[in-house]
C-alpha cells in the first residue's frame, strides 16, 4: 500500500489536473531555473531573449506533438521552422517538454553544470514513471531540443561573434561608453539576427530621435534638461518605479579598489516571469502556459532585434554623457546607464510588444501582483493589466535618468506595432 | 616613552609622520598627519609636536600645530614633507591629502579639477617669520601653482632637486584615476606642474614613491609603486576585458598614459628645450611586478656602493579579483535575498575573506641598471600585510636596518647582518645647517671614489610611504674601495669639499665651515658642448605624420600590438642633381607624404610638385630613392603596407615614381611593377644578378587580419631597358623560399663574399634572422648553416656597419615578456573553435611556466566556446595551453617563436657562420628602429647611434617608450660605450620609426628622425 501511495504521489507530482494535460508547475520551475543561470552568467538583454525563445519553442513544439489537438505548431507559420515528427512511443509529454526546454537552455548558457543540476532536480519528479516511458520521454525531448538547436544554429548568432568589435564614433552627439566601467558596446550587430516574424529588422523602424544639438533652445537640449531636472527631484514612488524596472544584468559599483557587481534579471526575463505569475494565477495547463511563454518570447525576441537595429543606426548619446558635458558635470543618473546607445529604449519597445501579445492571448484586463523583483530586494507592484505594466516599464527609464522621452515614446509605438504583427503572423491556438 | 614625551596624540587615526626641526632650535620636531571618517574638522587636524627639550634622556613635546598654522583642520592627510622651497633658510611644508571618497573615472571633470578643495587637495605652506621671530605658516597653495582639487588621492610626496638647478622640486602620487604631479620649482615661489613634458607614462594606482640616484650617474631617479602581481595566477584573477576604449577616453580627458605596474623613471637629464626627461625602465630593471605595493625605499643595504630597493606590499582582504566582482558578491547578495535578507552588506563579505599575506620584496642593485630579487637570500620572505617602512642604522654597526609596519600584526624590525657577512665600508654624514634649517634638509652629497665611480644623495628624510628616514646621509662602498672626494652642497649653495675621508665613521659637518660654491660639482652639470643640437624649427623640414584611427584590436581581438602603425616612410637622396640630399617622408592612408628639397643653406623646402598626393589610399610604410631606369637619376619607390585593407586589396600595390633628372616625378605606368597585393614593409635595393641594374627585394609583413601569418614577399628583377621601367617578380623562379620567409620588417643586400653577387639578410617578427647566399644570381636559404636558426626575435631593423658585421634592431628588454632559447615567447595559431578563422595565442613564461597572455575575458571574447569552460576567473588562473585546448588541437597548431629580444651586432665569422652579441643594457630600453654608423664625436672612431620606440602595444602593456635615442661611442680596439644623453645632447623620444643621416652643403651632417603620428625631428651633428 505504501509503495502504491508513493508511486501515485510521484506520478502526481506535476499533475495539477489529474489525467490528460498536466499543469504548468514543472514548466514554471524550469523557466525559473533557466532565469537563475542566465542571471548568474550575465547575459545581455538581447542574448537572454534568444535563450528564452529557443528554450520555450522547444518545450512548446514538444507539447503540441505530445498532446495533439488544440494547439498548432510553429512549422508553416515561421520561415524555415522544422517539422518535429510526432512521438512514436508512449511518452509523458510534460517530461519531454521540460527536458527539451532544459536541454536547449543548457546548450545556450555558460554554466552547464548549474543547468544540469537544475535539470536533474526537475526531472527527478518524474521518477514514478515506468522505465520505458521515462526513457522514451527523454529521448523525444532530446529530439525536439536537437531539432530546435539546428534551427537556431542558422540565426546568424555564430557569425556575429566573428565580426570586428565595436568602435564608437568620435563625433558630437554620438554614443560613447559611460561610467563607471566604460563597458564596450553590447551586441552592435544584433540587427543581423534572423527574426521570427518580422520581414526585416527595420520593418517597424521608429520615427527617429530629435536632431542632436547643444543649443539650449533645441528640442534635444530641452529633453536632456527634462531628464536632469526630473532626476534631481524624484519622488519616492518614481524612484521605486525606476528601481523596479532597472533589470540591469550587470551593474558595477566601484568604491575605491573595491569593485563589485550587482546582477539582476534582464527586462526579457522580467516579462517571462510575469507570464509565469499570470499563468499560475489562472491555473493554466502546461500547454496553455507554454503557448503564453512562447508567444511572449517571440515578441521579445523580434522587438530586441528591431530595437538594437535602431540603437546602432541612430547611435544617440546617453543623457548621462550629454548632461555631464553640457549641463552639469557632476550629475549622475539614478540607475546605471547600460552599455549601448540610447534611442529607442529597450524596455519600452520590448515591454509594449510583449504586453500586446499577452493581452491578446490572456486578456487585456488581467490584473496581477508582479513579485518578480522580490528576490532582488524590491517589493511587488500591482498592475491592472499587461499594458499598464508596459507603460510603467517604459516610463521607468525616464525616471532612472537613462533615456530621453523620445526614446520611450518611439519605443512604445514600435513595440505596439511589433506586438500586433506577431499576433497576426502567428496563431497558436486552433 | 610615548606618554612621557607627550606625543600620545589626539587619538584619531594617524597616517604619515614627518620629522624635522621646524622651529630651528636644533631639536627635532614631529609632525603627525591624521585622516579617517570624522565629521568634526577638529578631529581631522594634524599635530605638530615641537620639542621643548630633553629631560633625563627623554625628549618632551608640545602640540603647537594650531599656533604655527599647520593644523589644517578638516583635511584628510597622508603625509607632510618639510623642505625649503624658497631658499630663504627656513623649512616650508607640503601637505599631501586625499579625498574622502574615491572618484570613479569620469570624463567631464573640468570643473571639479579646477575647483580648489582645501580638505582633499594638496597644500603648500610657506614658513613666514615675523620681525620678532615668531613662526607662522601661510597657505600659498594656489599662488604657488599647486594643483588642488577634490579628485586628489595623494599617497606619497617626495622632494628632490630633480633637474639639478639648485631648487627643490616635488613629485606627488595619486591613486585612482587622477594623475601624479611633477612640480618644477620656478625659483620665484612658484611651481610649474610638468608631468606630461617629462614623464612618458605613470603608474595607474600610484602608491608610495622614492627619489634617489640608483644608477650612480649623479641624477635622482623616481620610482612609484602600483598593484601588478608577479605571478600568473594573481595576474589572471585581476585581469578583466581589454580596456582600449576606456583608456583612450580617459586619455582624451587629460588623465594621461597610465598603466598598472611599478614605474622606475630613470633621470636622463635636461634636454635643450629645458625639459627634464625620464626613461621608464621598471620592466627592464625587473622591479615592475610586486603585487599591491606601498613603500619603495632605495638604500644601499649591502654596502656595495649601489642603492638596493626594498618594497613593502600586501592587502588585508583580496577583493580586487574579478571573481569577487562578478560572482562572489552578486551571487551572495542574491542568495541572501532568497532567504529574505534584504540588507546584504558587501562589507560583511569582505570581512569574512581570508587575509592573503605576501612576502615583501628586496632587490639587489646589480649596477647595470637592473636588479635581482634577493628576498629569500636576504631573509625577508616572511609573508605579511606590510605598508609603511623606514631604514636606519638602529644598532650603529655601519649598515642599514629596516622597520616595517604590518596590518594586524606587530611591526617587524630587521637587523642588517651586512657587518658580519660582507664587511664592506660605510660613511655616515650628519649635517648642521646655518639658520633655521638646522639639519640642512635639501643638502646634497656627492661621493667620488678612487676608481672614479660616484654616489649622490640628497637629504630629504620623507620617502616611501607615510614614513620618515633618519635625518642623515648613509653611504656604503665595497671593502676594496676608498674615497677620493666628498662634496657637500649645502642648501644655500655653499660647498664643503673634503679629501682623505676615512671609511667607517660618522662625520658631523657644519655649514658654517663651508666654502663658496664652485662650478656645478653636483648632480647634472650641463656640459658646454653637446654633440647634437635640435634644429627642427629652423630646418624647414616641418612635417607631422598623421595616423588614421584604424584600431587593429577591434578586428583581431587577441593581437598583442597593432600592425597598422608602421609609417612614416623616410627616404633620402639627391633628386635634383644639385649635390644636396633631399628627403621624402611618407604618410598614412588619406594623408600621403611629402618631398622636401634641401637648399644651399642646408634648409628644406617642400617640393612644388607632390604627385603622390593623388595616391592617398596607400599606407606609405617605407620608401627608397634609387635609379630604377638606369638614367642616372634617383627614382622613388614607395612600399604600401598596414593592416587596414583586406589581403589582396589593390591598395597594397607599391608605387614607383620616375625622376626626370630635375626632381620632378611622374608615376610609372601600371605595368612597371608586377602586382604585389600583400601588405609589405621592408625594402632592399641591390643588384642580385650582377647585370648592372638595381633589383629589389620587398618584404611582406603580416597578412591583414591574420596575425601572425606572413604576407607575401617579392623579389623583383630589374628588367628595364631603353628607358622603359619594368620589374619582374622572379621570387618563385629564383628562390621560392623568399615568397613567405616570415613577417619581414627589414632587409639588406650585403656582398659578404665579395663576388658582386650580394647576399640577402632578412629580419622580422617571430622569425629568425635569415640569410640567403647568392651564387651567380641564385639565392639559397642558408640560415641554418649560418647558425641563425635560434636567432628568432622581434627584429626591426638591419644596418651595415662596415667589416661584414650587421647591426640588428630588436624589441628590447623593457617589456612584461622576456625571451630566451629555453623560455621563448611564442604565438600559437590554429582554428581553435572550428569557426573558420584562426586565432593567435601569444604566450610567454612567467616564473618558469608558459602561459597565454590573454586575460580570461579577452580569450573568451574571441574563442567563444571557452565561455562554458572558464565561467570563473579562478578556473583560468593557472591555465596553460594544454589545460585550455585538447592535445590534437595543440599538435596541429603552428607555433611562431621569439627567443631573443636584444638589439645588437651580428658578426660575420667567416665560412658562412654568423654570431650575435647583444648591446649593453642601455641599448635595450625599447624597440630599435634605426641605426646609423658615423664618427659622431669627431675622434676618428666610428660610433653607432640608435633610436626607436613602439607605442602601439595593447593598452594593458602600454607604450614601449623609454628610448630617447642612444649614442654608443666606438672605442679603440673594438666595442662601444653608451654615452650619457646629458653629455651627448641626444634626446630622440616619441614613436620613432626611421632615422637617416643627411649631409648638408658645408659638409655638416643632419639626423632626420621620422616618428609615427608625430612631427619629424631634425638634429644637427655638431662634431666635424
Amino acid at each position: 500500500m505504501k509503495i502504491l501511495a508513493y508511486i501515485i504521489v510521484c506520478l502526481n507530482t506535476y499533475s495539477a489536473l489529474g489525467a490528460g494535460v498536466p499543469g504548468g508547475a514543472v514548466l514554471h520551475r524550469a523557466e525559473k531555473a533557466l532565469t537563475d543561470v542566465i542571471v548568474h552568467d550575465i547575459f545581455s538583454p538581447p542574448v537572454a531573449s534568444r535563450i528564452y525563445l529557443y528554450a520555450n519553442v522547444a518545450a512548446y513544439e514538444t507539447l503540441v506533438k505530445a498532446y495533439p489537438g488544440d494547439y498548432r505548431s510553429l512549422h508553416g507559420q515561421v520561415k524555415a521552422f522544422p517539422d518535429l515528427p510526432a512521438p512514436r512511443e508512449k511518452i509523458d509529454g510534460g517530461l519531454s517538454a521540460v527536458y527539451a526546454f532544459l536541454m536547449v537552455g543548457k546548450k545556450l548558457v555558460f554554466s552547464e553544470g548549474m543547468m544540469e543540476d537544475s535539470l536533474q532536480s526537475i526531472i527527478s519528479g518524474y521518477r514514478g514513471l515506468s522505465r520505458s516511458v521515462y526513457d522514451a520521454s527523454l529521448r523525444y525531448g532530446k529530439r525536439a531540443a536537437d531539432s530546435i538547436m539546428a534551427w537556431a544554429d542558422k540565426d546568424q548568432y555564430k557569425e556575429t561573434r566573428k565580426l570586428p568589435r565595436y568602435r564608437f564614433i568620435k563625433k558630437e552627439g554620438k554614443w560613447i561608453p559611460t561610467p563607471p566601467a566604460y563597458m564596450a558596446a553590447i551586441e552592435p550587430y544584433w540587427n543581423k539576427i534572423r527574426t521570427v516574424t518580422l520581414d526585416s529588422c527595420s520593418q517597424f523602424r521608429p520615427a527617429g530621435p530629435p536632431p542632436f544639438s547643444k543649443d539650449t533652445g533645441s528640442i534635444f537640449y530641452r529633453q536632456a534638461y527634462d531628464v536632469y531636472v526630473t532626476v534631481n527631484k524624484l519622488t519616492q514612488e518614481q524612484k521605486d518605479i525606476a528601481n523596479f524596472w532597472d533589470c540591469n544584468p550587470f551593474a558595477v559599483t566601484m568604491e575605491g579598489h573595491l569593485h563589485y557587481a550587482i546582477k539582476k534579471i534582464s527586462p526579457g526575463g522580467h516579462w517571462m516571469s510575469i507570464v509565469g505569475i499570470v499563468a499560475r494565477q489562472k491555473g493554466l495547463s502546461i500547454k496553455e502556459s507554454s503557448a503564453a511563454y512562447t508567444m511572449a518570447s517571440i515578441a521579445l525576441f523580434d522587438a530586441f532585434i528591431a530595437c538594437w537595429d535602431e540603437k546602432y543606426r541612430s547611435n544617440v548619446i546617453r543623457p548621462e554623457t550629454y548632461i555631464d558635458a553640457y549641463i552639469n558635470e557632476g550629475w549622475r543618473p539614478l540607475l546605471q546607464t547600460p552599455p549601448f546607445p540610447e534611442y529607442v529604449s529597450g524596455h519600452s519597445i520590448i515591454s509594449q510588444s510583449t504586453a500586446v501579445v499577452l493581452s491578446g492571448m490572456l486578456g487585456d484586463q488581467v490584473a496581477f501582483d508582479d513579485s518578480t523583483e522580490v528576490e532582488f530586494g524590491l517589493p511587488a507592484r500591482h498592475f491592472s493589466s499587461f499594458l499598464e505594466a508596459a507603460q510603467e516599464a517604459a516610463q521607468s527609464r525616464f525616471y532612472g535618468g537613462i533615456h530621453y522621452r523620445a526614446a520611450i515614446e518611439g519605443g512604445l509605438v514600435s513595440g505596439d506595432e511589433i506586438g500586433r504583427w506577431v499576433m497576426r503572423r502567428i496563431r497558436l491556438k486552433q | 616613552m610615548t606618554r612621557r614625551a607627550g606625543v600620545k596624540g589626539n587619538g584619531t587615526w594617524s597616517t604619515g609622520v614627518s620629522i624635522a626641526d621646524v622651529n630651528g632650535d636644533g631639536l627635532l620636531d614631529i609632525y603627525v598627519c591624521h585622516s579617517g571618517k570624522y565629521d568634526d574638522p577638529a578631529k581631522l587636524s594634524n599635530e605638530l609636536f615641537i620639542c621643548q627639550g630633553i629631560k633625563d634622556g627623554v625628549p618632551f613635546y608640545k602640540d603647537m600645530a594650531a599656533e604655527y598654522g599647520l593644523d589644517a583642520p578638516g583635511t584628510q592627510s597622508t603625509q607632510a614633507v618639510f623642505f625649503d622651497y624658497d631658499k630663504d633658510g627656513d623649512l616650508d611644508m607640503f601637505l599631501l591629502n586625499h579625498s574622502n571618497h574615491t572618484y570613479n573615472p569620469f570624463l567631464n571633470t573640468r570643473k571639479t579639477r579646477s575647483t580648489p578643495d582645501f580638505h582633499f587637495g594638496n597644500r603648500l605652506f610657506r614658513n613666514d617669520r615675523d620681525a620678532s621671530g615668531h613662526i607662522h605658516f601661510t597657505d600659498v597653495t594656489l599662488d604657488a601653482g599647486i594643483v588642488n582639487n577634490a579628485l586628489n588621492f595623494g599617497l606619497s610626496v617626495t622632494v628632490s632637486d630633480l633637474d639639478g638647478d639648485g631648487w627643490p622640486d616635488i613629485y606627488t602620487t595619486s591613486d585612482y584615476t587622477e594623475k601624479d604631479c611633477y612640480y618644477h620649482n620656478d625659483h620665484n615661489g612658484h611651481f610649474t606642474e610638468s608631468l606630461n613634458k617629462s614623464f612618458t607614462h605613470i603608474s595607474k594606482y600610484s602608491m608610495g614613491s622614492d627619489i634617489a640616484d640608483y644608477n650612480n650617474d649623479g641624477r635622482p631617479d623616481v620610482i612609484t609603486l602600483d598593484m601588478l602581481p608577479e605571478d600568473n595566477h594573481r595576474q589572471k584573477l585581476l585581469k578583466g576585458p581589454d580596456e582600449y576604449d576606456e583608456y583612450h577616453l580617459l586619455l582624451d580627458s587629460g588623465y594621461y598614459h597610465q598603466q598598472m605596474r611599478n614605474m622606475l623613471h630613470l633621470n636622463e637629464g635636461v634636454d635643450e628645450h629645458g625639459d627634464l626627461r625620464f626613461s621608464e625602465i621598471g620592466q627592464l630593471a625587473d622591479v615592475s611586478n610586486t603585487d599591491w605595493s606601498w613603500s619603495p625605499l632605495f638604500a644601499d643595504f649591502d654596502n656595495d656602493g649601489w642603492k638596493d630597493l626594498f618594497v613593502s606590499n600586501g592587502y588585508l582582504r583580496d577583493f580586487t579579483d574579478m571573481d569577487f566582482l562578478k560572482y562572489t558578491v552578486p551571487d551572495a547578495k542574491i542568495a541572501a535575498a532568497k532567504q529574505g535578507n534584504q540588507n546584504f552588506q558587501t562589507y560583511g563579505l569582505v570581512q569574512k575573506m581570508p587575509s592573503n599575506k605576501l612576502s615583501n620584496y628586496i632587490f639587489h642593485n646589480k649596477g647595470d641598471l637592473t636588479f635581482s630579487n634577493v628576498t629569500a637570500d636576504w631573509g625577508l620572505s616572511l609573508p605579511t600585510v606590510s605598508n609603511a617602512a623606514a631604514y636606519a642604522d638602529l644598532d650603529n654597526d655601519g649598515d642599514l636596518d629596516l622597520v616595517v609596519c604590518n596590518n594586524n600584526e606587530p611591526a617587524l624590525v630587521y637587523r642588517n647582518e651586512e657587518d658580519k657577512l660582507k664587511k664592506n665600508h660605510f660613511l655616515r654624514i650628519r649635517l648642521t645647517g646655518e639658520g633655521m634649517n638646522t639639519r640642512a634638509y635639501g643638502a646634497k652629497a656627492l661621493l667620488i671614489m678612487e676608481d672614479g665611480t660616484k654616489q649622490y644623495q640628497e637629504l630629504y628624510p620623507v620617502r616611501g610611504y607615510q614614513s620618515s628616514m633618519a635625518p642623515e646621509l648613509f653611504f656604503g662602498f665595497p671593502s676594496e674601495a676608498s674615497i677620493r672626494k666628498l662634496t657637500v652642497i649645502w642648501p644655500s649653495g655653499k660647498e664643503t669639499v673634503l679629501t682623505g675621508v676615512q671609511a667607517d665613521q660618522t662625520m658631523n659637518l657644519s655649514e658654517k665651515d663651508a666654502g663658496n660654491a664652485t662650478a656645478a660639482a653636483g648632480a647634472a652639470g650641463r656640459p658646454e658642448s653637446r654633440l647634437f643640437t635640435d634644429v627642427t624649427e629652423s630646418s624647414g623640414l616641418i612635417y607631422r605624420h598623421q595616423e588614421n584611427d584604424f584600431v587593429d584590436f577591434k578586428s583581431e581581438v587577441l593581437l598583442p600590438y597593432q600592425l597598422s602603425r608602421e609609417g612614416p616612410a623616410l627616404a633620402k637622396g639627391d633628386v635634383n642633381g644639385d649635390g644636396l640630399e633631399d628627403v621624402f617622408v611618407g604618410g598614412a592612408i588619406g594623408l600621403p607624404g611629402h618631398l622636401f628639397l634641401q637648399d644651399k643653406e642646408g634648409h628644406f623646402k617642400e617640393s612644388v610638385r607632390q604627385p603622390w598626393l593623388q595616391d592617398s589610399v596607400h599606407e606609405q610604410v617605407n620608401a627608397v630613392f634609387f635609379d630604377a631606369d638606369k638614367d642616372g637619376d634617383l627614382d622613388l619607390y614607395i612600399v604600401s603596407g598596414g593592416n587596414e585593407y583586406g589581403d589582396g586589396s589593390p591598395e597594397y600595390q607599391d608605387q614607383l615614381y620616375i625622376n626626370d633628372g630635375k626632381g620632378n616625378f611622374t608615376k610609372a605606368p601600371d605595368d612597371a611593377l608586377p602586382p604585389m597585393l600583400s601588405s609589405k614593409l621592408a625594402i632592399a635595393v641591390g643588384d642580385f644578378d650582377n647585370d648592372g641594374d638595381l633589383d629589389l627585394f620587398v618584404g611582406g609583413r603580416g597578412q591583414p587580419g591574420s596575425f601572425p601569418l606572413p604576407s607575401a614577399s617579392h623579389l623583383l628583377r630589374n628588367d628595364s631597358h631603353d628607358g622603359v621601367v619594368h620589374f619582374t617578380d622572379v621570387t618563385d623562379l629564383v628562390c621560392p623560399a623568399l615568397r613567405l620567409p616570415g613577417m619581414v620588417t627589414s632587409a639588406l643586400w650585403v656582398d659578404m663574399e665579395k663576388d658582386h653577387f650580394p647576399e640577402l639578410v632578412l629580419g622580422g617578427e617571430f622569425m629568425s634572422v635569415k640569410l640567403f647566399d647568392n651564387k651567380n644570381g641564385t639565392l639559397r636559404d642558408v640560415t641554418e648553416r649560418a647558425g641563425l636558426t635560434h636567432l628568432t626575435g622581434m627584429w626591426s631593423c638591419i644596418a651595415a656597419v662596415g667589416g661584414d658585421d650587421l647591426l640588428l634592431g630588436n624589441g628590447g628588454y623593457n617589456d612584461q615578456f622576456k625571451a630566451s632559447v629555453s623560455e621563448p615567447m611564442t604565438v600559437w595559431v590554429a582554428d581553435w573553435d572550428d569557426n573558420g578563422t584562426i586565432d593567435p595565442l601569444f604566450c610567454y613564461y612567467i616564473q618558469g611556466k608558459n602561459y597565454p597572455m590573454a586575460s580570461r575575458d579577452e580569450l573568451l571574447d574571441q574563442i567563444v566556446p571557452l565561455k562554458k569552460k572558464f565561467v570563473h576567473y579562478k578556473d583560468y588562473a593557472d591555465a596553460r595551453l594544454e589545460d585550455i585546448f585538447p592535445k590534437s588541437k595543440l599538435a596541429g597548431a603552428k607555433v611562431y617563436k621569439c627567443e631573443e629580444m636584444a638589439s645588437g651586432v651580428l658578426h660575420n665569422k667567416g665560412q658562412g657562420r654568423m654570431d650575435f652579441t647583444a648591446w649593453p643594457v642601455m641599448a635595450q630600453f625599447s624597440k630599435v628602429y634605426g641605426a646609423v654608423v658615423d664618427d659622431f664625436d669627431g675622434d676618428g672612431i666610428p660610433d653607432v647611434l640608435i633610436a626607436g620606440n613602439f607605442f602601439p602595444y595593447r593598452t594593458r602593456l602600454g607604450r614601449c617608450d623609454a628610448s630617447l635615442g642612444l649614442l654608443m661611442k666606438g672605442i679603440a680596439g673594438g666595442g662601444y660605450q653608451p654615452v650619457d644623453p646629458a653629455v651627448s645632447g641626444l634626446y630622440i623620444g616619441g614613436d620613432v620609426r626611421r632615422l637617416v643621416e643627411i649631409r648638408n652643403p658645408s659638409g655638416g651632417k643632419l639626423l632626420v628622425v621620422a616618428k609615427n603620428d608625430d612631427a619629424v625631428q631634425v638634429l644637427k651633428v655638431n662634431a666635424k
